[in-house]
């Protein structure tokens, strides 16, 4: 490859697309302002007695992704769910494998969890947080084992989910999902 | 711009409005829209151009049969015109089935999984178990027979004939009336003429 044509592809060249309308950005308020609250005060409530959790930072970053590009490929329930269960796993795999030197198992985990959301169709950036959280979340998540990719990173996403199909819907411009699995 | 769209082009500004018409977020650029709609487009015409049509392929004096006739005039419009088969119709040129020399066998004794063989043992004069001895061409044709349309691909055909391992096809027009046949050879002839 030619050094010229390497910097040129830096330049971009594509218009960024249109924004949104108000109306777009009141559901998009009012899903993702639903969901995560609801994640919290079920993990307040109900899990962090029980020395569980509900609410990962990974799940903020879904919401914008379920709630502000509904169509996206990366916000269908296949996607998110799926995204959060498998990075979780592969996040506590390489925590378990590589978990004394942290900087390795953090990385790992991360290009790892995508591979494997690449290879199941189940890609969402989010998981890429989940899958680090299992490296650099601290001994409450290190305790959960296993079970930190089932709860909180999959029922977090669930909970997300079950919003965005009653929330989306209400709205004349949305439709959710495009597809489930 | 008239001209870009009547030649299925589509403008930037097009493309802009179609996105800001989605009303939700889109996760893509005009840019990649485009690309994916030329490409779209130039998958399109090459499936256009490759295509072939039944009515410009099938053979249109058919040879055909009502399903009032006698099964022996079958068996001699069978065996003059050296073909296998024939569509059979109603009073109204309505394709109700088909005949094939397979039916017509089967009438004569031979049940249609027989073999070769069998065939052989019965004109030996060995009787055949459970033969089909109806001499009406209602019963013995294969009915209701598959049809198609002028406008169908004969790729589709081709696939068809495949699949039910059949040799041809009775095309009818909208109400159902016979207007050609579309047979293995039709579709290797224009195949071989392209």
């Amino acid at each position: 490859m030619k050094i010229r044509d390497f910097l040129s592809r830096m330049k971009g060249g594509a218009k960024s697309p249109p924004g949104v309308g108000l109306h777009e950005m009141l559901w998009a308020l009012i899903g993702s302002a639903i969901g995560i609250c609801l994640c919290e005060y079920l993990s307040a409530q109900y899990f962090e007695p029980r020395d569980l959790t509900l609410v990962i930072g990974s799940l903020g970053a879904s919401a914008i992704l379920v709630y502000g590009a509904v169509k996206s490929p990366f916000s269908q329930p296949r996607n998110l769910i799926g995204g959060h269960v498998v990075s979780g796993l592969v996040g506590v795999a390489c925590y378990h494998l590589f978990g004394s030197t942290l900087w390795l198992a953090s990385g790992l985990a991360v290009s790892f969890a995508m591979i494997a959301m690449m290879a199941t169709k189940t890609l969402h950036p989010p998981g890429g947080a989940t899958a680090l959280i299992a490296v650099i979340g601290g001994p409450k998540i290190h305790a959960l084992g296993y079970l930190y990719a089932f709860v909180p990173a999959g029922l977090g996403a669930f909970i997300l989910v079950v919003i965005a199909l009653l929330i989306n819907n209400l709205s004349p411009n949305r439709r959710y999902p495009e597809y489930w699995f | 711009m008239d001209e870009m769209a009547k030649h299925g082009q589509i403008s930037d500004e097009d493309l802009r409005a179609a996105l800001k018409e989605m009303k939700t977020y889109m996760d893509i650029t005009e840019d990649d829209l485009k690309k994916i709609y030329s490409i779209a487009l130039r998958h399109a015409e090459q499936r256009v151009s490759r295509q072939i049509f039944v009515r410009d392929v099938m053979t249109r004096n058919v040879i055909k049969v009502r399903e009032d006739v006698d099964i022996n005039e079958v068996t001699t419009l069978l065996s003059e015109n050296r073909i296998s088969g024939l569509p059979v119709v109603d009073g109204q040129e309505r394709v109700i089935g088909m005949i094939t020399e397979a039916d017509v066998l089967a009438m004569a004794g031979m049940k249609k999984e027989n073999a070769f063989k069998d065939v052989i043992r019965h004109l030996l004069g060995e009787p055949l178990s459970g033969p089909k001895r109806s001499k009406r061409l209602r019963d013995v044709m294969t009915s209701p027979a598959i049809t198609t349309g002028p406008e169908a691909d004969i790729r589709e055909i081709a696939l068809i004939l495949d699949k039910k391992r059949i040799k041809r096809l009775p095309v009818v027009d909208e109400q159902g009336r016979l207007i050609g046949v579309i047979s293995r050879a039709d579709i290797v002839r224009a195949i071989g003429a392209k």
